[in-house]
């Protein structure tokens, strides 16, 4: 049986900078992952080419068999929209829409069932307490709730998979065991693949897998 | 779906246009652009107008196409009508026409004076004449000038024909004035019957001008000249056969040329408000790159949002397009009706200027403002295309 994501031999660089290289890894659905390394090892290089935001320069990115570097520009949004949720260390909320219509974007971008969407929504806001929130302004909230927001949108339409870039980067560790705490626990309902990129061991202990990443290849 | 996408749309919207600031700059870019090609239009407009007006007047005093003869006075005879009636001559005027000066009131001045049979007259030139003997009708600027109204009564002094005789002596009364829409015209012509005329100055049944129309509706440049050409060709000589507007020629020649050339100086302008545009979208990118980016990133095709920056462009252009039109309507509304913007018809040889665009002079201008906004945005949209989705994120985000 096929791995739900298998990475070969991939290489990614920046000009004359490589910053991955031959990357091999498989990953099973429902896995939960922690990637750690150094800064600029290139570990959020690689969280990024799993979600399709980049394309390598060499190697394969399968992801349930399909190829991304054969997936034109709308497959690949498409494919972003619907199979990944993202969840960044800056929190990327658009200031100009209020936290409800921040969590409903990824929905009317992909042309999904907004109400069905807008029930899962609720019920996930009522789990990660944000439930009166959801009127807010991204400004008007702190930086533990702009993060919860930012879980609830990536969970929005329930994705196979679930890319977190130091997610608790900019959190105090009170805020950081909360939100880390619920990330697990959600994933663990829905069945999600959660891969994390972290600086943090203690978020990477919690974790079944770790992988770590050093000047471009893993080495454990 | 349609529901989804207009949702999409509105988010969008909400998104990019979520600042008062954007609304107003986008409002002063519509109205920057807007007057940019008003100015355009109107100058074009202006010169259309002219060329328009002129040959309209002219074709008040002189029909289509005016026929002399070298001799002077002549006869047509059958023969020719036939001729002439082969050739597309719908009607034709007999005129005298003699120089002359008109007394009134202890002033006097030199006047062209045109004998005119009524019916004819009318009819190649399409305006109303009933004189009936020892009646005038003057010319608009100069029963002005002179304060002459309808029932004065005017003489006027015709020079003899034969050494010796004292000059013929008119006097007649004003039945109207007329009006040509041409300074020129309108202070100089005075029309009389042809039959009084001819009997004042010893004439028998000749004229020394004879006026032609075509029966077409409007004045068709193109049109009148070929057939001039070719009913010139036909009659040969002693006859002398011009267009009505030859003696303005020289002057529609220029005006023609200067369109051409003040058209594509004026371009200028719209690149002065391009840059206005360019601000706009600039303003727009600085803003907004990270919320195109995160769209990006949650799923949004960069063809989709390419899509709706072309349509706020397009939407941009259209708006600019329609504020332009009333502009120009504005501007012709003023110049029709405000005194302050008449113009000195002794030097503009018309006493009135009217905006006069025709469709291919919208399809011109507009054309060209919409190929600036084409490559001003497709300038924009490629240097965001070039920048990858990662880089774009970490670069606004970070």
């Amino acid at each position: 049986m096929n791995p739900f994501i298998r990475l070969q031999a991939v290489e990614k660089s920046y000009g004359s900078s490589h910053v991955l290289r031959g990357i091999n890894l498989d990953i099973s659905t429902g896995e939960r992952i922690a990637i750690r390394g150094a800064s600029g090892s290139g570990k959020s290089t690689l969280l990024y080419l799993l979600g399709a935001l980049e394309r390598p320069n060499k190697g394969r990115v399968e992801i349930n068999g399909k190829n991304l570097a054969d997936q034109n520009d709308e497959a690949l949004a498409q494919f972003r929209n619907s199979s990944v949720g993202f969840v960044f260390q800056f929190h990327f909320l658009l200031p100009s829409l209020t936290a409800w219509g921040n969590i409903l974007l990824p929905a009317r971008i992909g042309g999904h069932d907004v109400a069905a969407v807008e029930k899962r929504a609720k019920d996930l806001a009522a789990r990660l307490g944000v439930s009166a929130l959801l009127e807010k302004w991204p400004h008007q909230l702190s930086g533990g709730e702009q993060q919860r927001i930012n879980i609830l949108r990536a969970l929005s339409l329930n994705p196979p998979l679930l890319l977190c870039d130091e997610p608790t980067g900019n959190l105090d560790s009170q805020n950081s065991d909360k939100v880390t705490g619920l990330l697990r626990e959600l994933v663990q309902e829905g069945k999600n693949t959660l891969i994390v990129v972290t600086h943090d061991d203690k978020v990477a202990s919690t974790f079944e897998r770790k992988i770590v990443i050093e000047d471009g290849q893993i080495i454990r | 779906m349609p529901e989804r996408k207009s949702s999409l749309i509105l988010a969008l919207a909400r998104v990019f246009f979520d600042q008062a600031s954007t609304w107003r700059l986008l409002l002063f870019t519509i109205l920057g652009y807007a007057f940019s090609l008003a100015v355009i239009l109107c100058t074009l407009g202006l010169m259309d107008g002219f060329s328009s007006t002129l040959k309209e007047g002219l074709r008040l005093s002189s029909g289509d196409a005016i026929l002399t003869n070298q001799n002077g006075f002549f006869k047509i005879n059958n023969a020719t009508l036939e001729e002439m009636q082969i050739y597309g001559v719908k009607a034709i005027a007999p005129v005298v026409q003699t120089e002359a000066f008109i007394l009134h009131d202890g002033k006097s001045q030199g006047v062209l004076v045109k004998g005119v049979e009524n019916e004819e007259m009318s009819r190649v030139t399409g305006m109303d004449f009933q004189l009936s003997e020892g009646e005038v009708i003057v010319g608009e600027t100069l029963a002005n000038d002179w304060r002459i109204k309808n029932a004065d009564y005017i003489s006027l002094v015709l020079a003899s024909g034969k050494e010796g005789d004292l000059p013929q002596f008119m006097p007649l009364t004003v039945k109207h004035t007329i009006s040509h829409g041409i300074h020129e015209k309108d202070s100089r012509l005075v029309y009389v019957g042809l039959d009084h005329l001819r009997a004042t100055l010893g004439i028998e049944n000749k004229m020394n001008v004879a006026l032609l129309s075509f029966g077409t509706t409007q004045v068709n440049v193109a049109e009148v000249q070929e057939r001039v050409d070719n009913l010139r060709e036909i009659l040969g000589r002693p006859w002398i056969l011009k267009p009505a507007w030859q003696e303005f020629s020289g002057l529609l020649e220029a005006v023609e040329i200067e369109k051409t050339s003040i058209a594509i100086v004026l371009q200028v302008i719209v690149l002065v408000a391009i840059f206005n545009v360019a601000a706009f979208l600039i303003t727009l990118q600085t803003r907004k790159t990270r919320e195109f980016f995160l769209l990006n990133a949650l799923g949004m095709p960069r063809k989709r949002f390419f899509t709706f920056a072309c349509s706020v462009l397009f939407t941009l252009w259209l708006m600019s397009c329609g504020f332009a039109y009333l502009f120009v309507k504005f501007f012709n509304y003023l110049l029709m009706n405000a005194s302050w913007l008449q113009v000195p018809g002794d030097v503009y040889v018309l006493t009135k200027l009217q905006v006069l665009l025709q469709f291919s002079d919208y399809l011109f201008v507009f054309g060209c403002a919409l190929l600036w906004m084409v490559i001003l945005g497709g300038f924009a949209i490629n240097k965001m295309q070039r920048t990858s989705l990662l880089s774009g994120l970490r670069q606004e985000f970070q």
